[in-house]
Formats: structure tokens, sequence, C-alpha cells
């Protein structure tokens, strides 16, 4: 009896796992990446595959956005394609949306292809062919802020000017000094509890797995408690890049200390640099932009009203009205 | 015939803060110097207790070798893991196999503990948050073999009368080899015979 059941258990057993989904398969937990779905809006260059859109006139000057993360993508930052007070930002710039190198839904690399290097070129690449001969404005959040600082940096003569919602930490020494403020490490961190308790069903073993377990963390507003956040912000992703985020964080580490410094050409521009804070941020707010806004020689700072870090999506109208107002002070010089 | 039972209890970081109630029964089978201990068990992550997310499992523990005080343990659990997070909600199927060579005297124990877990097949159920704010063609259903982790370790345990106290510590590492998050696991343990 027992010889009997044990292939039919077995073959039962196989039949069932053939019939289940594959978690790595993309299109199941996570959306494709433009290598996957030829539909998406996309653009080759430097031996990747990015997901990109332009809006506005093909002459106008240009404004490139920057998503955070590093490893999110730019649905969010599609509300500032918005009208406030009558006018777009497309209705005048040639505005690029894009997601970064292994971020969002651009294509998937290994580690060893994710550095700051080849981040710089990407965006070089992309300033020299969006804009080529005329400098372009850099609109960067969060991380955005931190990578456009770094191209300002070393591409002086590139950039117009920049608008820096809420970057984060741009030497590693001040990130040392806000680290346990950034991510909430607690070993009783309900978030933590709850991605490390899924890594035992769902290992973060592929790239498909990986950015899917990721949205355990970034929907959970206990994550980042102190950047302001609240449980029901209208946020928005398509998908986050987690080998893209894990490597660049550790492009800029050495001995588990963060050691960059994107502000090391920052002496060669007079670009017009406007640093945005939100107002509940207790971590990288209007204090610590404010420290940040020293390494600037022609910057200013200004503070969205009760706002959190998410501000460009939650308060797409308030963002758009500091934009604006920098780019028509700067743009015109 | 059963000649001992035991209750046990273990709290410590095993993928989450978590406490795990056991129940052991040891059948005598002729001349297996060990014998067979069949166990169920209990696991809930304590941090922020929530019965969403849970383990159970059922398996046996038996010696395949022993010379003198030296032994190789084999144990085999089928697990059944429950979760339910801000992504997603899971309930998954699982088997665990481990290998514990080592000494093992009359007082006290020092094992190496070598194991694979692999999740079968997982129901996987994306959450409306997660379709609303993320990604709204998220497909609900089975899905085959989602995960695996390898725990690499030592446990080590005294005995004071019917009393056993134990630790565990070790490695965990994905079952393609990277890191977990937090890539060790330490429990300390009481189990009373009765």
């Amino acid at each position: 009896m027992h010889t009997r059941l044990f292939p039919l258990a077995a073959t039962l057993g196989v039949a069932l796992l053939a019939g289940c989904l594959d978690p790595s398969q993309a299109g199941h937990l996570v959306p494709k990446t433009v290598d996957q779905d030829p539909a998406l809006p996309q653009v080759a260059f430097n031996g990747s595959r990015f997901h990109f859109q332009a809006f506005g006139p093909t002459d106008a000057p240009v404004i490139i956005m920057l998503h955070g993360g590093p490893g999110s993508d730019h649905r969010g930052l599609l509300r500032l394609r918005q009208a406030v007070d009558g006018r777009r930002l497309e209705d005048r710039w040639r505005v690029v949306y894009w997601d970064q190198r292994g971020a969002g839904l651009s294509q998937r690399h290994d580690a060893a292809e994710l550095t700051m290097a080849r981040y710089d070129a990407d965006l070089d690449w992309l300033v020299d062919h969006v804009s080529p001969g005329r400098p372009v404005w850099l609109v960067g959040h969060s991380w955005g802020g931190m990578y456009a600082t770094a191209y300002l940096s070393n591409h002086p003569e590139k950039v117009a000017g920049a608008v820096l919602l809420e970057p984060g930490p741009l030497t590693g020494a001040l990130f040392e000094e806000v680290r346990d403020g950034i991510v909430n490490l607690d070993v009783f961190a309900e978030w933590l509890n709850d991605y490390t308790w899924a890594t035992r069903i769902l290992s973060p073993d592929d790239h498909a797995r990986a950015d899917f377990l990721q949205l355990t963390a970034l929907l959970s507003p206990d994550a980042q408690p102190g950047f302001g956040g609240r449980p029901d912000d209208d946020t928005v992703y398509w998908r986050f890049g987690v080998v893209a985020n894990q490597a660049i964080q550790a492009d800029g580490m050495a001995g588990g200390k963060g050691v960059w410094d994107f502000t090391t050409g920052l002496a060669q521009t007079q670009a017009p640099v406007r640093l945005v804070a939100s107002s509940r941020n207790e971590v990288i707010g209007e204090a610590f932009q404010r420290r940040q806004l020293g390494f600037f020689s022609n910057a200013d700072l200004v503070v969205i009203d009760d706002s959190g870090h998410e501000f460009p999506q939650t308060h797409p109208a308030a963002t758009l009205r500091v934009i604006f107002e920098h780019l028509d002070a700067g743009g015109r010089q | 015939m059963p000649t001992a039972q035991a209750a046990s209890v273990q709290v410590g970081l095993d993928s989450a803060v978590a406490a795990r109630l056991g129940y052991h029964h040891r059948l005598t089978l002729g001349g297996w110097p060990h014998g067979l201990q069949l166990r169920a068990r209990l696991a809930v992550p304590v941090a922020t207790p929530d019965l969403a997310d849970t383990r159970a499992e059922v398996g046996a523990q038996a010696a395949l070798v022993q010379w003198r005080a030296l032994w190789l343990l084999a144990e085999l659990d089928g697990v059944l893991l429950n979760t339910r997070n801000a992504a997603f909600a899971a309930n998954a199927l699982g088997l665990r196999a481990a290998l514990l060579p080592g000494y093992r005297g009359g007082r006290w124990g020092l094992l190496a503990d070598l194991a694979y877990e692999a999740t079968l097949a997982a129901h996987l159920r994306p959450s409306d948050r997660y379709r609303r704010k993320v990604y709204p063609q998220a497909r609900d259903g089975w899905y085959g073999h989602p995960g695996g982790t390898w725990q690499l370790g030592v446990r080590a345990g005294v005995r004071l009368g019917p009393v056993e106290l134990a630790a565990r510590l070790g490695w965990m590492i994905t079952e393609q080899g990277a890191p977990h998050l937090p890539p060790f696991f330490g429990t300390l343990g009481l189990a009373h015979a009765f």
C-alpha cells in the first residue's frame, strides 16, 4: 500500500508545484522592467536600458528630474506635471523623467555594474543628449538631490541651476550624524520584524523577489518615523530596485562608515540652488538642510508647511510653486 | 511506548524577535540509542505580537550515529509559515532538515547545527495597499518554491535534573548565499521533562 502511495503523492506534489506561479518572474508580484516590456517608454545608453519620458517643447531649456532612493522611481514625481496657478513646467521647459540605472522600471544589473561612477556617466550622457551645448536644470528629491549635487560638483559647466527637494546627507560625515534617524533599525520595530519574518517565506534571491520584499519596508510608516510621513499619505511607486539601493550606498561607505563627499567641486559654481525642506521631518528637515545650505555659494532654503519628506507627492502644488519661483528668478539670468 | 515528554520555551532572534513553545514526546525504538523524539512547536514574533505571523512545526529528531558521547543527530520538520505585512499576506508550506554532529554527555552537550529550510509553496496575496500604491496587477495565488534558508551554527545545552537549558547561535544565509537581515540567529531555551 505504502509503495503505491509514495509515487502518487510525489506525482501530485510535482503537479501542484508545476501549476504554481513563479515568484521570480516579473509581472506576477512586481511589474516588468523596460527590457522585459517593450511597450514601456525607454531609451538605451551606456550598456543599459532606462525607463524614460520627456514632456514639453524639444527646443526648450531642459529640466532633468532625479528621483529618490537610490533605487526608487519617478512615478511620484510625475505629480509635478500638474498645472499650478495656470501653468505647467512643461509649458516652458522640456522636462525629462527617468528611472536611474537598476531602479524603478529600468533594467536590472548586478551590484558590480551599479556604482557612482556609472551613475555620473549616465546622467552626463543624458545631459549631453537631451540638452546638447546648453546647461540643464536639475530637480532632485531625497537621494535625487544628492545625485544632483554630485553631478553639479563634477560638471558645474553643464548645470544652470538646481532645486534640491530635501536631499539626504551630501557628505558621509553628515550621514554619520543622522544615520540612526534615517532608517529605524530598532530590533523591536514592527516593519523590521515584518520584513525579516517574511524572508523565511520569500527569499530576496533575485531582483523580482528582493524588490517585492522591500515594499514591506517602503509601505510601513514606522520604517522612517522621523521623516514626517503619515499613514494616509497618498504616495505611489512602480518598483524599488533593491540591488541599486544597496550597491550605491555601499559605494559611498568604507569600514561601515559613510565616506562620500558630493560637495568637493561646488566652489567652482555660482549656479543658483534652492534647497527645499519639509516642516515635519525631524531628521533631515529644515535644521539639517540649513547646515547643507553652507555647501553652496549661491543658494537659499524654503520650507513646505505641514509636510513630510514625500512632499513632492503629497504637496505637489506647493512644491511646484517653489520650483517655479526659483526657475523664474534663476532661469532668466 | 513513550518514555519521556517535555515542554519547552525558546526566545530570541530567529528571523524576528520571537518566542517558540514546544511539546516533545520521545519514543523508544528497539536498540536505537536516542529513540525518536516527536515534536510540535509554535513560534510567534513577540516584538509586536500579531497572530497573523506564526510558524508551526511538526517533526522528529533521531540519532543516525553514536559512538560513546559523540553523536550525529538528524531532524526533519514540516513547517507551516504565515505572515501579514504592509505589502502582502502569505501562508506557506516548507520542510526543514538539520544535521547535528557533536558531543552529548550526561550533563551537557555541544553540537554543530547545519540546517536547510525550503519553502515549497506559498499562497501569496499582495495587500490592498500594495495594489493601490504600487502594482494593481499583482497576482494572488500559489507560488512555487519562493524561498530557502541555510542556518549554520551551534547548539549548547546543560541538563539540571528534569530541566535542560539550551542556547542556539549561528549565521543565516538565503538559499543562494545572500546574507539574511539580520544575518545571525540566537535563542535561549528551557525544556522541562515530565
